[in-house]
């Protein structure tokens, strides 16, 4: 049998950084584990999970060329669905798939290297990194098969809303996975909450199809500014006056904020969860 | 070497805060080959815990040189979705192990826990031996400066346990261990100093013998061997023999009081397991990884501290003192 002797530095700095790279590779590890786990689900095993968000889509768009409507606000109904459908799942994932991670990983917090956070941000970032890669399949396949390319007026205000986004994201993914974890009920009522969301961050519509009075209730909803300014930015839309992202940001930190000290707070509980 | 300060630890329960672990004073020395005894439910897996950074304690510090496994226990340590040799890959890249060298470990580990084409099965479908097999053989790969066994080897067929008794006998010639087991003769063979939980109180004995006296004491139980196998099974058969243990129990009981008041007049707060031989761990290896107190309880989270003051005469000055 192979036995490796594990030495550690003696220098203060020396230590952080060795600390540092185990933190890494404890979640670099982690995040391996999760596509592992889920892409030996089927046979088909990780092509389901991209396949699924296109599936969605192609139900959507589908609706519409029912309805008799090829294009909205004159864009392409894929492109336009598309668009809103990414945004708004890196959003979803910190409700529905991250906060199950600390449970999910229960069996190796045996291990003193890993702790419930560094579940919750390897699944974060596996999630972020399958949004990616689905993305950029849409797209190829968007151009390729229907020759539909988004305008990408302002790349980098497209880059802003995303990862703000994604601090979003990050946010309720601390917030849910700790106290999902510690109270069931948490789990399931923000499930139950988060149904309608699709409905009411105008993913399947626009903005501006909807009444005045909606609108003004809808843009309560942050996740509404992120959808509607990525598609702004995308697609070379008119700005709407009451659109923007200081909101959301406010949103998105304030989250994030919460979900740390929540995390602090509860640390030590969520081991024996 | 491992030191406990004042290591208080509970659990919130509906009745409320439940101790395991009082103002636990502990030193065990690099040399020690301790056995953990305890009824049911006493702490033995929470102090393995505690020792092995799993968990932390409500109050009080662990003070911990070297490297120290983490809890060789047969309830956690392998995701069941998982198969043998993600869970060993897992296992190396979690320790740091560089890429490259995994797959010479990983092969190495197969070879050990003789799992044959199980280890490349989920770990969901093995029995308790098979896993038991498993973790020894991930555990195995490392050179840690402590092993913490809880009752690991305690399952698993009688070549497993031939196996992993030759595994430790080699280990033993660099590493301590620590190890929980209902098997007291197993314990009795492989240890030289044990502790015996018991109500929150941790009791140190320099030789395992007192150790497992004490305990049987306090079981109301004496040792009787089975007829084939080499552990000892406690039996209830005699009630002279119950009312007897009870008596030796009371009598041990109060001994123990008159020691430990000795010890404190002595040793104001810390029982160290002293007269074992000096540290023969590899040089250069030296860390201290020190778990403080959690802040949160200033915060007023739920887990609040309780910081009994500690008992007797002030402690004298110690060089890990800062």
């Amino acid at each position: 049998m192979t036995f490796i002797s594990l030495h550690r530095p003696s220098g203060f700095w020396q230590q952080l950084a060795f600390g540092a790279r185990k933190q890494a590779s404890v979640i670099a590890a982690l995040m391996i584990k999760d596509f592992k786990a889920r892409s030996s689900k089927g046979r088909l095993g990780i092509v389901w999970l991209i396949l699924d968000p296109m599936l969605m889509l192609v139900m959507m768009a589908g609706i519409w060329y029912v309805i008799g409507r090829t294009d909205i606000e004159g864009v392409p109904v894929f492109l336009y669905l598309s668009s809103g459908l990414i945004t708004f799942s890196i959003v979803k994932q910190g409700i529905s798939s991250v906060p199950t991670s600390i449970k999910a990983n229960s069996a190796l917090l045996n291990f003193p290297q890993v702790r419930p956070i560094s579940c919750l941000v390897a699944r974060f970032l596996f999630e972020m990194f399958l949004m990616l890669v689905t993305a950029f399949i849409l797209y190829f396949g968007m151009w390729w098969i229907w020759d539909l390319l988004p305008a990408f007026n302002d790349p980098l205000g497209l880059f802003q809303v995303l990862g703000i986004a994604m601090v979003f994201g990050l946010g309720l993914s601390l917030l849910l996975g700790v106290y999902g974890t510690l109270y069931d009920s948490v789990a399931k009522l923000s499930h139950l909450v988060s149904r309608p969301l699709l409905f009411f961050s105008c993913v399947i519509h626009s903005l501006t199809d909807l009444p005045t009075t909606a609108q003004h209730y809808v843009l309560y909803n942050p996740i509404t500014h992120l959808v509607v300014s990525a598609r702004i930015d995308l697609f070379n839309l008119q700005p709407i006056d009451d659109v923007n992202l200081v909101y959301p940001t406010i949103w998105a930190f304030s989250l994030l904020g919460l979900g740390i000290v929540a995390y602090y707070v509860n640390r030590f509980r969520l081991i024996h969860e | 070497m491992i030191r406990l300060e004042n290591v208080t630890k509970f659990y919130l329960t509906p009745n409320g805060r439940h101790y395991v672990l009082r103002n636990v004073n502990l030193h065990i020395p690099h040399s020690a080959r301790m056995g953990v005894l305890g009824r049911n439910g006493a702490g033995k897996t929470t102090l393995l815990k505690l020792i092995g950074g799993v968990d932390v304690p409500n109050s009080g510090r662990i003070i911990r040189n070297g490297h120290i496994s983490w809890p060789l226990g047969i309830g956690a340590g392998v995701q069941p979705a998982m198969t043998g040799v993600q869970n060993a890959r897992f296992c190396c890249r979690i320790q740091g192990v560089p890429l490259e060298d995994i797959p010479a470990i990983v092969e190495g580990m197969r070879e050990f826990s003789e799992l044959g084409k199980f280890f490349d099965l989920p770990a969901g479908s093995y029995s308790s031996g098979m896993m038991s097999r498993l973790k020894f053989a991930m555990a195995m790969a490392f050179d840690f400066d402590c092993y913490i066994i809880d009752e690991l080897t305690a399952v698993g067929d009688a070549s497993f346990r031939n196996k992993a008794r030759q595994a430790f006998q080699e280990k033993r010639e660099r590493a301590s261990f620590i190890k929980v087991s209902h098997g007291l003769e197993e314990l009795a063979k492989e240890c030289n100093c044990g502790i015996v939980i018991n109500d929150g109180v941790v009791h140190p004995f320099d030789n395992f013998a007192a150790a497992a006296e004490f305990y049987l004491g306090l079981v109301g139980a004496e040792p009787e061997r089975e007829t084939e196998d080499t552990d000892f099974v406690v039996s209830k058969r005699n009630k002279a023999a119950m009312k007897q243990a009870a008596a030796n129990a009371d009598r041990l009981e109060r001994r123990r009081r008159r020691m430990h008041k000795r010890q404190a007049l002595l040793a104001p707060d810390t029982a160290e397991i002293s007269r074992l031989t000096p540290p023969q761990g590899p040089a250069g290896k030296q860390q201290t990884t020190t778990m403080r107190t959690p802040a949160i309880a200033s915060l007023g989270g739920p887990l609040r501290t309780s910081h009994r003051p500690a008992p007797m005469a002030p402690r004298p000055k110690r060089e890990t003192d800062r």
